[in-house]
């Protein structure tokens, strides 16, 4: 069997098994390092990841598979790639952090950066009052505090 | 419609009904100062108020993009700076860009160079300073520090200090633009200290006249800049020895001599030189001789029409062109009354097989021009495939004796491109006459754009 249609099993926490292609698997790249360290297993656990965050983590590393591996026309394949990524990540806050984390632990670079962009962008612009309140950040600075650190930094907070 | 802030808002709004928990603060600070890594430092300062949790997350940020005309004063940027590089939290920092728009600058280069050398003791990767205080910039020199880990530098309008050797064995792309080197050996010095060095841009100043010498085993890439300047002392001078160099982009109208050693033969060349501002004189004829015997082995060559001018009109009645043997590509933009050269030099190119020309658009001499061609140039009989005329074509009859030689001349033509005016009764004219030509080539197509 050629190396491009080998399957891979994800077992997701709950156990759920998400049958996948070697390259896709190949995308989270902590199981490229398990494969290359010999693993030759074909079912891989991805204990701290639940299956609804895995299935979205596989959708978003197929395509990019699907992508990578179109010949030519790559302008508008690039294209075609960020319009999938900008409706992927518009989701839930909860489902973002969710995905970060995940992207994080599994180490699939891209999905990490356009996540972390995603909140970046939800912060930028806005007051730190604003950001406390959409995140729920409780504010434990004492107001004398809050003010030292203001003072600290002045510059950053003229308008 | 709702707008996209009232949505994003309503959404966050229901998440938090439902979710009182504070998600992001519970995440890892590398993850934190990922996120805070895409957004613009003041921004990123900023949220060091949200909470003591976020207090000083952003100074782990591997990336610092500071630019002096954020602060109000000078004191605020300093103090700014040292605050960033003295924290003891010494994580590696991926990048470090430098604006400097400051007028006294005296006491800001030390700290500076403080900064440069922290910034490399946290192992930077790119490091971008610019320096906007023209007027006094080689008041204190730069200095630069030995780097195991710098793959990208840009210094923009820099004193370099020449006292230290530098050592930056990973620098991979260097831009260079209107520093002041010292001496003429603190250039060649800073290049050669780059053992894998592929790409360089290279601007210099326009007040600076020495002669400028760049050795590289590894270079492939170079972007040449040298602007003209009136007033000068010396002979300014250019000498390259890359042999790996293979795409080469010369803008300088200052140089007088232009020597390239040891071109590769697969080399790409765009070039715009004048030779220095005087007559073509004797030193002129031999400076133009050794720079075209450099470049005899490239592959492909775009020339200016200064350029052209010079070699083909004020060299070429005195000396013999060399044989661009190797050459399969060839651009020339041309003066219309340079244009009865062309066949003098497409004859030293007796290899090529695609020609683009493009000249400036004069009808008036174009109507005067007496366009006669000699003789026919090897390449066409044997090699030019090609034939691309980048300008719009108006039907005159000195541009269609220029068309009727390449099509009426080229044996093995297999298309010729042009492009009309846009003129409904002159384009008939144009495509009456083309059609009258009697084609050299057979398989000859005519692509009109």
């Amino acid at each position: 069997m050629s190396e491009s249609n080998k399957k891979i099993s994800l077992i997701s926490s709950e156990g759920e098994a998400f049958e996948v292609s070697e390259a896709v698997a190949r995308e989270f790249e902590i199981v490229a390092h398990m494969l290359e360290d010999g693993c030759s297993g074909s079912s891989i656990p991805i204990t701290t990841v639940d299956s609804n965050i895995l299935g979205k983590v596989i959708e978003y590393c197929t395509k990019h598979v699907e992508v990578g591996n179109v010949e030519g026309n790559s302008e508008k394949a690039e294209k075609d790639l960020e319009e999938f990524d900008k409706r992927f990540i518009a989701v839930e806050m909860n489902t973002l952090f969710s995905l970060i984390l995940a992207a994080n632990y599994l180490n699939v670079k891209g999905l990490l950066n356009i996540g972390c962009q995603k909140v970046a962008d939800t912060i930028k612009d806005m007051k730190p009052e604003e950001v406390r309140s959409i995140f729920n950040i409780e504010n434990d600075y004492t107001p004398a505090e809050e003010e030292v650190v203001r003072k600290e930094n002045e510059w950053a907070f003229q308008p | 419609m709702v707008g996209q802030k009232e949505a994003k808002h309503a959404c966050f709004k229901g998440l938090r009904l439902r979710f009182k928990e504070d998600i992001i603060s519970q995440l890892p600070d590398p993850l934190i100062c990922h996120i805070l890594y895409h957004l613009p430092l003041q921004e990123a300062v900023k949220t060091s108020v949200l909470s003591t949790r976020w207090r000083s997350l952003w100074l782990w940020v591997p990336r610092l993009e500071l630019n002096s005309q954020d602060f109000t004063d000078l004191n605020a940027f300093v103090s700014f700076g040292n605050m960033f590089f003295n924290s003891d939290r010494a994580s590696c920092i991926h990048k470090l860009k430098l604006t400097i728009t400051i007028g006294e600058i005296d006491n800001v280069a030390s700290y500076v160079s403080s900064w440069i050398d922290a910034a490399i003791k946290r192992k930077v990767q790119h490091l971008d300073l610019h320096w906007c205080g023209v007027s006094n910039f080689f008041t204190k020199p730069l200095k630069l520090y030995n780097s195991e880990t710098l793959v990208d530098l840009k210094l923009s309008q820099v004193l370099l200090d020449d006292a230290t050797l530098v050592y930056l064995p990973c620098l991979k792309t260097m831009h260079l633009e209107d520093n002041w080197y010292p001496n003429e050996a603190t250039f060649e010095k800073l290049v050669s200290s780059c053992p894998v060095l592929e790409e360089l841009n290279l601007t210099i100043h326009q007040e600076d006249t020495k002669t400028f010498r760049l050795q590289s085993r590894s270079l492939k890439k170079l972007n040449l800049v040298r602007a003209h300047f009136h007033f000068r002392s010396s002979d300014p001078g250019v000498v390259i020895d890359a042999p790996l160099l293979c795409c080469l982009s010369i803008y300088d109208y200052a140089s007088e001599s232009f020597i390239l050693n040891n071109l590769e033969s697969n080399a790409k060349i765009d070039i715009s030189l004048l030779f220095g501002s005087g007559f073509f004189d004797e030193r002129k004829r031999s400076n133009v001789h050794s720079f075209l015997l450099g470049i005899t082995r490239v592959m492909d060559m775009t020339l200016c029409a200064n350029t052209f001018e010079i070699i083909c009109r004020q060299y070429s009645e005195l000396d013999l062109l060399p044989r661009f043997g190797y050459m399969s590509h060839l651009h020339v933009t041309s003066r219309i009354s340079d244009l009865k050269w062309l066949p003098t030099f497409l004859d030293s190119c007796p290899n090529v097989k695609s020609f683009v020309l493009s000249w400036f658009c004069d009808y008036e001499k174009m109507i005067s021009e007496e366009m006669s061609f000699p003789f026919v140039p090897q390449c066409m009989l044997s090699s030019l495939e090609y034939v691309d005329f980048k300008v719009r074509i108006l039907g005159l009859t000195a541009e269609m004796k220029l068309i009727r030689y390449f099509i009426e001349n080229s044996a093995i033509l297999k298309r010729l491109t042009l492009r009309l005016v846009g003129n409904s009764a002159r384009d008939n004219y144009t495509l009456k006459e083309l059609l009258r030509i009697p084609r050299g080539s057979t398989n000859c197509e005519v692509v009109i754009l």
